[in-house]
């Protein structure tokens, strides 16, 4: 084992935006990058792909609260600055990302100092990193408070993390722990251990060791002690599991005081995921291979098995595009609004009913606050212009299609007749007919009008493409915000505030929202 | 477009000599950036000096930037005729981890080791693969009429005896990547 020294400041920087790490998650080829940095690089319609290494995955991942602590509590200025930065442009865009609660920044005799202030309520960003800005920097790593194992087994006590593998939910266990304790890939029902989390292990299989996390532990005083533990773990799993083998008679493997042979098809990740991952199974729900070249008019009626929600991702387990089926709440007020995969939303529904109205509530991806008492509606596929186009073009990319529309909306408003975004919009629907065979579905030429804002808005943002049906108007009006800057929607957000905004789905949900708003105003 | 990041990567390539690739930006548009890299030693291209035209989107760094030699090459995966350049790092296979300096790196990478069988231009990858010899020397006239750096100097010069300052020479030869007469034309409308 080679001693690492400890990363240094130039380590934590982010490889997109090559600023400090903002919010940092760990993708599961190990890298890290800023919680918006790595939004932004995924692909709104399929796998992404890993900016670093290329590995593909499919789940946006939560912020990594160890990494997060650790920076705030190692560069308490540079990292309050970041925070502010990283603030400022989420006012701008309306979306927010969680601010993960600061009590455990630093020592515990701050708790309460913490508390009077207010400091972790929402809306009280600034007080946050006002006081995180004024700390000393801690010269060495909080391995006890930050670095923290939970690995949910009986016999196993909390301890502190060795070759740390980050989980979707941002949460961290040790490699070794999280070999006997989960399972990865398809069909996997594991829950993430730690704490009161208790959310889906979901990826193809095992992730690889965080690097950058494991450089911090080894470089920490207490290395040593903490490397002996984690062999000791690991021999008592390692017996255990060589019991059970006998027991059912596996296959025969040779145990020369390595590590575990991996039952998930892990890759053993020696240099840092840095070669290329192969092409990872299918997660449950998919859309199958084949039948891709050839398009077929019947493939644009939605499979609501496989409809693929361009640019919706689900804000539990972080699957992003939700493919299959997709829920979403008519309650949660944020602008990204609140939405689950279908896997998420049993799941989230059994821990309301098991938790109660307080502590049952989960923080979305971008920090909505999802209470028991929300209503949930399965949102229908419904194909807009881009799956459309996609259907037409298979040779094109989720972003070349974004600059085709982009480029006709340009080309009008150069020639300057009429309103450049209906005529764009007139233009697309003819290229598409013009495409289609005359047998097609009604169905689909009756949404073609509606749906050019959600297209703009996916590409244009990485916002949340809603499928439902809206007037024209309105779609028209947000191509202009889209297209043609953001000046008036301050306002509108304004006046929005502590609104509750609602996709109208049908009148029976307009009443239904009604009924939401009367009910918010008597819960506040 | 994260000006932010640009800023540093910019700040990076100036401090950067050795690699052979100059990054300057055009005028006030910081999405317009004129490049240049030296043409690989060993090559066809040594010697030669080759303008790139960068243009970001504002997606940059998200979606890759685009990029065409303005110097004339003569290479299987550049269009003679325009300059368009078939690199899969330039399409698909970008990553916001990549940057101006990697891509333009990778272009003086692709000069040394075309990929004759995923060709921008045929023609030129034909010959490549049924008679190298010839490519080789074509690419080398090519190198030696629309690359060459002493070209650059003989140009400088005639610009200068009629009577510009040189400073406004250097200046309007690069940003007319070379090319004589329109940097004459630079330098008579003052532009
Ligand atoms: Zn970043
Ligand atoms: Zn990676
Ligand atoms: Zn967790
Ligand atoms: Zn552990
Ligand atoms: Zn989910
Ligand atoms: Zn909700």
């Amino acid at each position: 084992m080679s001693q690492a020294s400890a990363p240094s400041i130039d380590d934590w920087r982010c490889p997109v935006c090559l600023e400090m790490l903002c919010k940092p998650v760990v993708g599961a080829c190990g890298h890290v990058f800023c919680f918006w940095c790595e939004h932004k690089s995924m692909d709104v319609f399929d796998k992404s792909s890993c900016p670093t290494c290329r590995m593909p995955f499919s789940n946006l991942p939560a912020v990594c609260e160890a990494l997060h602590f650790h920076l705030g509590r190692t560069y308490p200025k540079e990292y309050a600055r970041r925070l502010r930065e990283c603030h400022e442009e989420e006012k701008k865009t309306g979306n927010f990302s969680p601010n993960p609660t600061p009590v455990f920044l630093f020592d515990f005799s701050k708790v309460n100092e913490l508390l009077s202030r207010g400091l972790q309520n929402r809306g009280s960003e600034k007080r946050l990193f006002d006081f995180l800005e004024a700390q000393e920097p801690m010269t060495e790593p909080d391995m006890n408070g930050i670095f923290e194992c939970t690995p949910g087994m009986e016999d196993v006590e909390t301890h502190v993390l060795w070759e740390p593998v980050v989980l979707n939910c941002g949460h961290a266990v040790c490699k070794s722990c999280a070999s006997s304790t989960l399972t990865f890939g398809p069909g996997s029902t594991s829950l993430c251990p730690c704490g009161d989390c208790r959310m889906r292990v979901v990826g193809d299989k095992m992730p690889a060791v965080c690097k950058l996390m494991q450089r911090v532990i080894e470089a920490s005083p207490i290395a040593e002690r903490v490397r002996r533990e984690a062999a000791l773990r690991e021999e008592a799993a390692w017996v255990n599991a060589e019991t059970e083998l006998a027991e059912e008679e596996e296959e025969e493997e040779d145990h020369d005081g390595e590590e575990e042979e991996d039952h998930d098809g892990e890759e053993e990740e020696d240099h840092d995921g840095e070669e290329e991952g192969e092409e990872a199974n299918p997660l449950p729900g998919a859309v199958p291979e084949g039948g891709e070249a050839d398009v077929d008019v019947d493939d644009l009626r939605p499979n609501p098995e496989t409809f693929v929600h361009v640019a919706v991702g689900c804000d539990a387990c972080g699957v992003y595009p939700i493919k299959g089926r997709r829920f979403k709440c008519i309650d949660c007020p944020e602008r990204m609004g609140f939405d689950l995969c279908g896997a998420c939303h049993g799941l989230v529904e059994a821990r309301f009913v098991e938790r109660g109205p307080r502590l049952g509530a989960i923080e979305g991806r971008f920090n909505q606050q999802h209470r028991p008492g929300h209503r949930m509606r399965e949102v229908h596929p419904v194909p807009n212009f881009f799956h459309i186009l996609q259907q037409r073009h298979p040779d094109l990319n989720p972003r070349q299609i974004m600059n085709f529309i982009e480029e006709q909306i340009l080309a009008q408003q150069e020639g300057g007749d009429g309103d450049p975004i209906t005529n764009a919009a007139d233009n697309i629907v003819a290229e598409i007919l013009d495409n289609l065979e005359p047998n097609v579905d009604g169905a689909v030429a009756a949404e073609e009008g509606t749906a050019g804002g959600n297209i703009m808005e996916a590409g244009l943002e990485g916002g949340p493409v809603e499928d439902v049906v809206r007037a024209d108007a309105e779609a028209e009006e947000l191509l202009t915000r889209q297209l043609f800057g953001d000046e008036d929607e301050e306002e509108e957000e304004e006046e929005e505030e502590g609104d509750v905004e609602v996709e109208y789905l049908s009148e029976e949900d307009e009443e239904l929202a009604a009924d939401a708003r009367r009910r918010g105003l008597d819960a506040s | 477009m994260d000006t932010n990041r640009l800023a540093k990567e910019l700040r990076e390539i100036q401090s950067d000599t050795k690699s052979g690739v100059t990054v300057e930006v055009l005028g006030d548009n910081l999405a317009h950036m004129q490049g240049t890299l030296k043409g690989p030693e060993e090559s066809p291209y040594e010697g030669g000096k080759f303008y790139v035209d960068i243009q970001l989107t504002n997606s940059y760094p998200f979606e890759a930037p685009k990029m065409r030699f303005i110097t004339k090459v003569w290479h299987p995966n550049v269009s003679s005729a325009n300059g368009a350049i078939c690199l899969d790092i330039l399409k698909d296979q970008w990553s916001p981890a990549l940057s101006i300096k990697t891509a333009m790196l990778s272009l003086q990478a692709l000069l040394s080791t075309p990929e004759p069988n995923d060709p921008q231009d045929a023609v030129v990858a034909r010959q490549y693969l049924d008679s190298y010899e010839e490519f080789v020397k074509h690419a080398k006239e090519w190198t030696a009429k629309y690359a060459s750096e002493n070209r650059k100097d003989e140009k400088e010069e005639k610009l200068k005896e009629m009577g510009f300052g040189e400073a406004a020479v250097r200046n309007a030869l690069s940003r007319a990547a070379g090319d004589e007469q329109q940097a004459l034309e630079l330098l008579l409308t003052g532009l």
